[in-house]
């Protein structure tokens, strides 16, 4: 037996170091309370998600008036990127489906999202009565570094000559009105990635569409100056863009569902962020007069 | 505190084994019942389509025991992903690249006359592929640097385009600071965030600015110092938006176990 | 003399693309641009078998010499190919919905390629909370801004950040107290994002241009050292 007292932490040093175990079933806790105790949630509508909305609106609206314009729903995700890039898809086509949109598929960067996106118009054009290759169809994915992309721009059936599922593309009923990029007013490039720079880049001063983005939350604020240049007229930020969209649109989908989840885990990392600056500062403020007394 | 023994380490190993195979277990087990019922129910749609739901489970449960511990099964796992994904990747390619805008070209399909021109593609083609040879490399920078060069060509068309054009990010930084308004000028709320945005802009190019030494001019330094504050600003909403993006593919997994898997409905 | 063949082939790829922007369409330059276009697009495909062979090489060598590891390496490669072979089969079969390779592709694809991926990158979310508790420190008075504007970014982002001030709402048409709705949080959150946030990311955006392009002019001209560019 030894003459030694028990060592004692600090609590501010204990609130520094937290196992990290702890941090983590308490975001797999908190984020799992929705699933058993549904949270209703209503958001504010952004102003970038509602110019979206309006710019599909306006589209459907021009349509029964002047010639038929078409939108582009460019794929450029993946699995990896789904949570967030699915439902923006979804909320996107439903909307198109709608209003009587006519819309074609694509990806020029990832071969997943073409295949993803198909699966999700297939399921929400039942409810709509739609059909393939009259209301919508599938370009697939055409990989394009930058001299194929131009030539994309300029000829789209140099480049596209057959559609997903292998039907020559001048045979798909849909494609007899659209003789090139031209004709589509709107191309909404769902990415986790910055994959819409080439749409910005090269495509739009050519074929002066304008340009929409469904994008993960962490490429959000990149988008931001090309809002305010108005070079992209709308977006969706993440599940809570997502979110926001389905609300315009009235339902309920995976991304209003999502946000339950989304508030208790956000309320988490900042009481996290909170106790660990409490425990800092404080062990600061203890070094400091520790210091002074030893002057 | 004092170091475990070795004694106390393999009974803490020979523990976690345990509880790994228990949960496993139990994993399996439900499973296993999830597809007898469903094929009694729906016969073999029924069974495959469970059996499906269930395999994604043990995926997404063997990534997630990576949490508490690096183990075998997430290596296994994770191997099967990169497998499967270079296996899709160059399925596709094959079938929606190659196929379509060569093969067809080449040898003619559905209405299009064969152009053998199209076997000339190989000569450059082939090229990519000698850099796997570290004596014939040099060959494969034929076809990899016309590439680059195609691509910095477009880049003047590009950034020009970007920044130069009616839409574009220069043109559109000159903002209206005032308002006309009934013969007479007025500073709105909009033109005091014009003027806000203009001023970060301006702080922050001049952070970036290193044709001047910032310490010697006191302009420079006051308006970099505040483009210094301007990008934190910037980079707290960035980890603001990324908590709401990393949260999204955890919630997104569970809406798969609870709802897709154990039929919870939220 | 290879080194002046790659020059004049990367100096002339540039150029017809740099000429082709800066001449005026009557020139007919831009004619050739689409089919330059088609053949780059086979040509470029072509590389598509090099990922695969360097996979092959790595863990086919693991597998032979029966390395560490080497069932996950074998696991890797059977994986590979049945997914490739099903593809393949499904594509020129025109499987329809409910045969048997539909079935097994779907099961390849549905039940492991995109749990295996989304539950990966969702590891992340559990990563950057316990990142942002322990090392997100209030160090300097740039640390407590940026701390700030992130807080006030996620609580506008939730519904229950925006509920908190949803009540200043009402004061959007008072004149004298219309100020009020304009900090709620959502509102100030939008304001940070697409003034602050995005001018910013506009200054980024020159800097990282002028950059981009100094590089693409190196490139182009073949002054840029490294391993593609210099003599072997």
């Amino acid at each position: 037996m030894n003459g030694e007292a028990p060592s004692r932490i600090a609590w501010y040093d204990r609130l520094q170091k937290i196992d990290p175990r702890i941090i983590y079933l308490v975001v797999f806790v908190l984020v799992s309370i929705p699933f058993f105790v549904p949270i209703p949630v209503k958001m504010e509508v952004s102003p970038v998600v509602r110019k979206l909305y309006d710019k599909v609106e306006e589209i459907a609206e021009n349509n029964k008036r002047g010639p038929e314009k078409f939108v582009l729903l460019a794929m450029d995700w993946s699995p990896s990127v789904k949570a967030e890039n699915q439902p923006q898809t979804a909320a996107m086509i439903e909307h198109l489906f709608r209003r009587g949109v006519r819309f074609a598929i694509m990806s020029h960067l990832l071969p997943e999202g073409p295949m993803m996106a198909e699966r999700i118009a297939e399921r929400i054009a039942k409810k709509y009565n739609k059909r393939y290759g009259v209301d919508w169809v599938n370009f697939g994915f055409r990989q394009m570094r930058f001299a194929d992309y131009m030539a994309f721009v300029r000829d789209m059936y140099a480049i596209i000559s057959k559609d997903y599922r292998g039907t020559p593309i001048r045979d798909v009923p849909m494609m007899k009105n659209i003789r090139g990029l031209r004709d589509f007013a709107l191309v909404f490039d769902v990415t986790g990635s910055g994959a819409y720079a080439d749409w910005v880049y090269y495509a739009q001063p050519e074929a002066h569409f304008d340009i929409g983005v469904g994008v993960t939350a962490i490429i959000g604020p990149s988008i931001r100056p090309l809002i305010d240049a108005g070079q992209v007229v709308g977006m969706m930020e993440g599940l809570s863009g997502a979110a926001q969209y389905e609300q315009l649109l009235n339902i309920r989908g995976q991304a209003s569902r999502g946000m339950g989840s989304q508030n208790l885990a956000h309320l988490w990392v900042i009481i996290a962020l909170i106790l660990g600056n409490i425990g800092y500062l404080a062990s600061r403020r203890r070094e400091k007069k520790l210091k002074k007394e030893l002057r | 505190m004092p170091e475990p023994t070795e004694l106390e380490k393999k009974e803490r190993i020979s523990v976690e084994k345990l509880v790994f195979l228990i949960i496993a277990v139990l994993v399996v087990v439900y499973i296993a019942c999830d597809c007898i019922v469903y094929s009694l129910r729906q016969g073999f749609d029924g069974f495959w389509e469970r059996l499906g739901v269930g395999i994604g489970a043990i995926c997404t449960i063997g990534i997630y025991s990576f949490l508490y511990r690096e183990n075998p099964i997430y290596r296994f796992l994770e191997h099967i992903l990169v497998g499967l994904s270079v296996g899709y990747g160059t399925g596709v390619v094959w079938t929606e690249v190659i196929q379509p805008q060569w093969l067809d070209r080449m040898f003619g399909a559905e209405g299009q006359p064969a152009n053998y021109l199209w076997l000339l593609v190989l000569i450059p083609g082939v090229m990519w592929y000698f850099q796997l040879s570290r004596r014939h490399v040099w060959i494969s920078r034929f076809v990899i640097m016309f590439f680059m060069g195609t691509g910095a060509g477009g880049a003047f068309r590009g950034t020009f385009q970007f920044f130069f054009s009616e839409r574009g990010q220069v043109i559109q930084t000159f903002k209206p600071i005032l308002t006309e308004s009934a013969g007479s000028l007025h500073f709105t709320w909009l033109n005091f965030s014009n003027l806000v945005f203009v001023v970060v802009v301006l702080c922050v190019l001049s952070y970036f600015f290193f044709t001047f030494r910032h310490e010697t001019n006191p302009v420079l330094r006051g308006s970099s110092r505040l483009g210094r504050y301007f990008l934190m600003v910037c980079f707290g909403t960035i980890f603001g938006t990324t908590i709401q993006g990393r949260m999204s593919l955890f919630i997104d997994r569970l809406v798969f176990l609870y709802h897709d898997w154990l039929g919870i409905s939220g | 003399m290879r080194r002046n063949i790659i020059i004049i082939l990367t100096f002339v790829g540039g150029l017809y693309y740099f000429l082709e922007f800066v001449l005026p369409g009557e020139t007919g330059i831009s004619k050739l641009i689409v089919e330059i276009g088609k053949v780059t697009l086979a040509i470029g495909a072509c590389a598509f078998l090099l990922g695969v062979i360097n996979l092959l090489r790595l863990h086919g060598t693991r597998v032979v010499l029966r390395r560490s590891g080497w069932h996950n390496s074998a696991a890797l490669i059977v994986a590979l190919f049945v997914m490739l072979i099903v593809h393949l089969v499904r594509y020129y079969s025109h499987a329809a919905e409910g045969d048997t390779v539909w079935r097994i592709y779907n099961l390849l694809w549905d039940n492991m390629r995109v749990p295996l991926d989304s539950t990966i990158f969702s590891l992340l979310a559990f990563y950057i909370v316990s990142a942002a508790y322990r090392s997100f420190r209030i160090k300097s008075g740039e640390a407590a801004v940026m701390m700030a504007a992130a807080v006030v970014v996620m609580l506008g982002q939730i519904p229950t950040g925006q509920e908190v001030t949803l009540w200043l709402k009402g004061y959007e048409n008072d004149p004298g107290l219309w100020w009020l709705s304009r900090i709620r949080v959502d509102t100030i959150r939008e304001w940070l994002m697409q003034y602050w946030n995005g001018a910013a990311q506009r200054g980024i955006l020159f800097g990282a241009a002028i950059g981009g392009l100094a590089m693409s002019l190196r490139i182009w001209l073949s002054l840029e050292r490294g391993s593609f560019f210099d003599r072997q």
